[in-house]
């Protein structure tokens, strides 16, 4: 699949790989990347927000409806199928990384193997 | 948004106001409410380390994102770019009044509180009052949304 956008930023990223997991709110979102990056992304309301309101523009995700008891103050965002396949090529790019990080035996653990 | 909130929270929604506008119109609110929801599980997590860590983490993203945009604004470029003009002056002078005698310095000193304060102080005054005016436009327009019982996207209030 021919690749239309740069490798995207690590807070766009996790982001989108947070939502893919469901429609969340800001501090959902906020606490789904802390567990996918293992707490070494460092992700704060404001690079939220701003990656947020970029990622609105770009109609990669868009904002959703939300459960039915949910808090009025909260607003909840959705991926789109942009999202998903921005998303999808990004880990394939990842994944074509790694194959030839090990192609290349650039990994210490296949150096001494 | 009420006077019972604390004080942290009061003081993020002050550092709002160095953001864009366009970051702030839409997300004051919601960046208000997730700051104040990570401080409050930070805090029962990891106690004043905790709330260290967010503060920490509120402080790059101010000096990253709201301090660039805030200097492009002439409002606060002109100030600041006179600030630093004075600052800079103040210390190159500085030298010139380590003169041994005890009077002499002091005489240099209140040259130099008569003549450069007021022109120091006169940006510095007018860099405080434009973060003050935007600050409480921000706590206004977050209260006025607190207060809304409804989604503030008009998309979604259907």
């Amino acid at each position: 699949m021919e690749r239309s956008h740069p490798p995207l930023p690590p807070a766009t990223f996790y982001i989108l790989f947070a939502l893919a997991t469901g429609d969340k709110h800001g501090y959902g979102i906020m606490q789904e990347v802390r567990k996918l990056s293992d707490n070494r992304l460092p992700l704060g309301p404001a690079t939220l927000y701003t990656t947020i309101q970029r990622l609105l523009d770009s109609r990669w995700i868009e904002e959703a409806a939300g459960p039915a008891d949910h808090d009025p103050r909260r607003r909840y965002y959705h991926l789109t199928r942009y999202g998903q396949a921005a998303l999808h090529d990004e880990m394939q790019r990842m994944e074509a990384l790694v194959r030839k990080s090990k192609a290349l035996r650039l990994r210490p653990s296949e150096q001494h193997s | 948004m009420t006077t019972a909130q604390p004080l942290s929270s009061r003081l993020y929604l002050r550092l709002l106001a160095f953001y864009p506008e366009e970051l702030r119109r839409d997300y004051a609110a919601e960046m208000a409410l997730v700051f104040a929801d990570d401080l409050a599980s930070a805090r029962s997590e990891a106690g004043v380390c905790g709330a260290l860590r967010v503060w920490r983490c509120a402080a790059g993203e101010f000096f990253r994102l709201a301090l660039p945009a805030c200097i492009a604004t002439p409002a606060v470029r002109v100030p600041a770019i006179t600030i630093a003009i004075f600052a800079a002056l103040i210390s190159a002078m500085l030298p010139f009044g380590l003169d041994p005698a005890p009077q002499a310095r002091v005489h240099f000193l209140m040259l130099h509180a008569a003549l450069l304060l007021p022109l120091f102080s006169t940006p510095f005054l007018a860099l405080l009052s434009f973060w003050a005016c935007r600050g409480s436009r921000v706590v206004s327009v977050v209260s006025g949304r607190a207060n809304e019982d409804r989604r503030p996207c008009s998309k979604l209030a259907v």
